[in-house]
């Protein structure tokens, strides 16, 4: 038997599942969540988080069980999320638009039996179901999908509501899976303590409060989600979702956010520059916007200075962190940055320890670039089931006393000026951005290998015309193979996230080789990207 | 609008854009189906202006225009009407 010190009306949050009752007991009656025409208020967010935990509770989910969720933007997932965290499980984000190939691994690795979803996703649900062995039951489908138990959101609205199944702090809440180099994804496990951390610190860092209108423009695979998710209720504000079809149509999206009145946006430069450049940001008033935060790549310097011209109450903010640690650095700018000197990462937050490193895995003398290390209350707990990447990642350094400090080995090469600001400098392997999402080269190569008539193939990044990276790629084929692109793409797709898909590709006699005879990787991307720039 | 421009356009989204198994026809959503990313929406309105020599506000790529290949050929008939 089991049993935790009670007492449900705290003051301070220790769990993320206490975010939401918190702010219904403050704030009850403001909204909390909107989407299109749709609004919940804080009150009726927790009526509908509470049912859902009934339901998945009566569904069999016992404290720490990982649950999908798996849905377009909307109500849901703001609902969902805190849903499957008040019923003591972890939440697993199932991304609504990756291959089926993908979901089926997370499912198995993660050993998600429940998923929660809505109509829209019933395709693919369907489609998970028969080939997933471990899923057994779906919450959120009006009807059953054949062998699997399904729970529809009508029942669940019917359901049992329930105060938040009391877990320790250092429990698991979330596993967000991101690309791997060889191509299998690994799932970052975040506690309660680190999410709920990383979100009291950034609604202080940023003054967050129930005034306050967030512009909802992650997807929850994506961990920019949890500002939204979580820092915004911490704080009474509304969380205002964006949906895929506005993400998609900058005009569209620039217009939602003038007629909401967003206070704060946070997404990566690839969705400012789109807004920027075809947004037609000059048509609407985006006054109300006080904080513009970005984070994930650098923003090229010119073309921020244009964006700060269309929002003249805000204030910019960089925001540093690998997933894995959440939010470690953060500058602020008022005025656009001069020239082209990119805007730094900045300094570390509070309650973070930085260091860098050389490759002899000492601290670099003052100026010089090296690997950036991280201790912080944001940390990950380790990668789910993957000892053999948490060995890579955590450098666990005996310090005086002999406690053990862990660090964590971010992969991004930095370098700090004399009073101590970070700048970004590069990657310590092929880990490249394209909007937003870590992408790892050789995981794209490795998957166009695959492709029966591809013998070969490199992949690249070139600067598009919308100003953020694409990817590029060249293949070598087998003989006698034709060159079909629609066939090679649509085989991509059934391996690859939509963002992993190079946007052109091309075909090649053959590529530059090393003494030895194997691909020379580095001339031919370089090969590759000279060609197409 | 052309039965031409319909067909060239229909091959373009399925050729080079579309990542869905499924075969785009003229009523698909392409946004919400995962057919077309942010991405795969500039290129159509690059082509549409480099192959139609048609310009394209960034103002009128809007759901309204571009949610389904139908409307981008509405669209198209609209302003080089």
């Amino acid at each position: 038997m089991r049993t935790f010190a009670g007492g449900r009306a705290r003051d301070t949050p220790l769990l993320l599942s206490h975010l939401v009752p918190q702010a219904a007991a403050r704030i009850g009656d403001r909204p909390a969540v909107r989407c299109l025409a749709d609004e919940l208020t804080y009150n009726e967010l927790d009526q509908r988080v509470a049912t859902l935990a009934g339901a998945l509770v009566e569904a069999g989910v016992q404290s720490g069980d990982r649950v999908g969720i798996h849905v377009h933007k909307s109500l849901e997932t703001m609902v969902g999320v805190h849903g499957i965290l008040r019923a003591g499980a972890a939440y697993v984000p199932l991304d609504a638009l990756a291959p089926i190939e993908m979901l089926d691994h997370i499912t198995v690795d993660c050993g998600i039996e429940v998923v929660v979803t809505h109509d829209a996703r019933r395709m693919s649900i369907i489609e998970l179901c028969e080939t997933s062995d471990v899923v057994r039951h779906i919450v959120g489908l009006s009807e059953a999908v054949p062998g699997t138990a399904t729970t529809s959101w009508d029942q669940v609205s019917k359901s049992n509501p329930i105060a938040p199944v009391e877990v320790l702090s250092d429990d698991l809440a979330y596993v967000m899976y991101t690309s791997g180099s060889t191509g299998v994804p690994k799932g970052i496990m975040h506690t309660h303590r680190s999410g709920l951390r990383y979100a009291l610190q950034s609604a202080a860092i940023y003054g967050l409060n129930s005034d306050d209108k967030l512009a909802n423009f992650s997807p929850l695979h994506f961990d920019m989600s949890t500002f939204e998710m979580f820092a915004g209720p911490s704080a009474g504000a509304c969380s205002v979702i964006l949906t895929e079809p506005y993400l998609m149509m900058p005009a569209s999206c620039a217009e939602l956010l003038s007629r909401e009145r967003c206070t704060v946006t946070y997404t990566v430069p690839s969705v400012y520059l789109q807004l920027l450049y075809r947004g037609g940001l000059d048509q609407y008033d985006l006054s109300s916007v006080r904080w513009l935060n970005f984070g994930g790549e650098v923003f090229p310097p010119a073309a921020l200075a244009d964006l700060m011209s269309h929002f003249p109450a805000a204030t910019v903010s960089n925001v540093y962190g690998p997933a894995e640690v959440n939010q470690v650095t953060f500058h602020h700018i008022t005025e656009p940055p001069a020239g082209e000197h990119q805007v730094p990462i900045g300094r570390a937050c509070p309650d973070v320890d930085l260091s860098i490193v050389g490759p002899d895995g000492r601290r670099v003398a003052h100026g010089e670039a090296g690997e950036l290390m991280v201790r912080s209350s944001t940390m990950m707990q380790g990668y789910w089931n993957r000892p053999d990447l948490d060995a890579a990642a955590f450098d666990r350094v005996i310090a005086p006393g002999g406690r053990v400090e862990t660090w964590f080995r971010t992969g991004d090469i930095v370098s700090a000026d004399e009073s101590g600001v970070l700048t970004f400098v590069g990657r310590r392997d092929h880990q490249v951005k394209v909007r937003g999402h870590r992408v790892e080269l050789e995981w794209i190569e490795s998957a166009l290998g695959d492709v029966p008539k591809v013998e070969h193939a490199v992949v690249g990044v070139r600067r598009g015309e919308a100003g953020s990276d694409e990817l590029i790629a060249a293949v070598v084929l087998a003989p006698g193979a034709d060159f079909d692109v629609a066939d090679i793409r649509r085989q991509l797709a059934d391996r690859l996230p939509a963002y992993a898909v190079p946007s052109q590709l091309s075909l090649a006699e053959d590529f530059p080789r090393t003494a030895s005879g194997k691909v020379d990787r580095r001339a031919a991307r370089t090969e590759l990207t000279g060609r197409c720039r | 609008m052309s039965d031409i421009t319909s067909e060239r356009l229909l091959a373009f989204v399925n050729s080079e854009i579309s990542t869905s198994p499924e075969r785009v026809e003229l009523e698909s959503d392409l946004l919400l189906s995962g057919a077309v990313d942010s991405l795969g929406v500039i290129r159509i309105t690059q082509w549409i202006e480099d192959e139609l020599s048609i310009e394209v506000s960034p103002l009128d790529v809007t759901l309204e225009n571009f949610q389904t290949v139908a409307l981008m050929l509405a669209y198209i008939d609209s302003v080089s009407a």
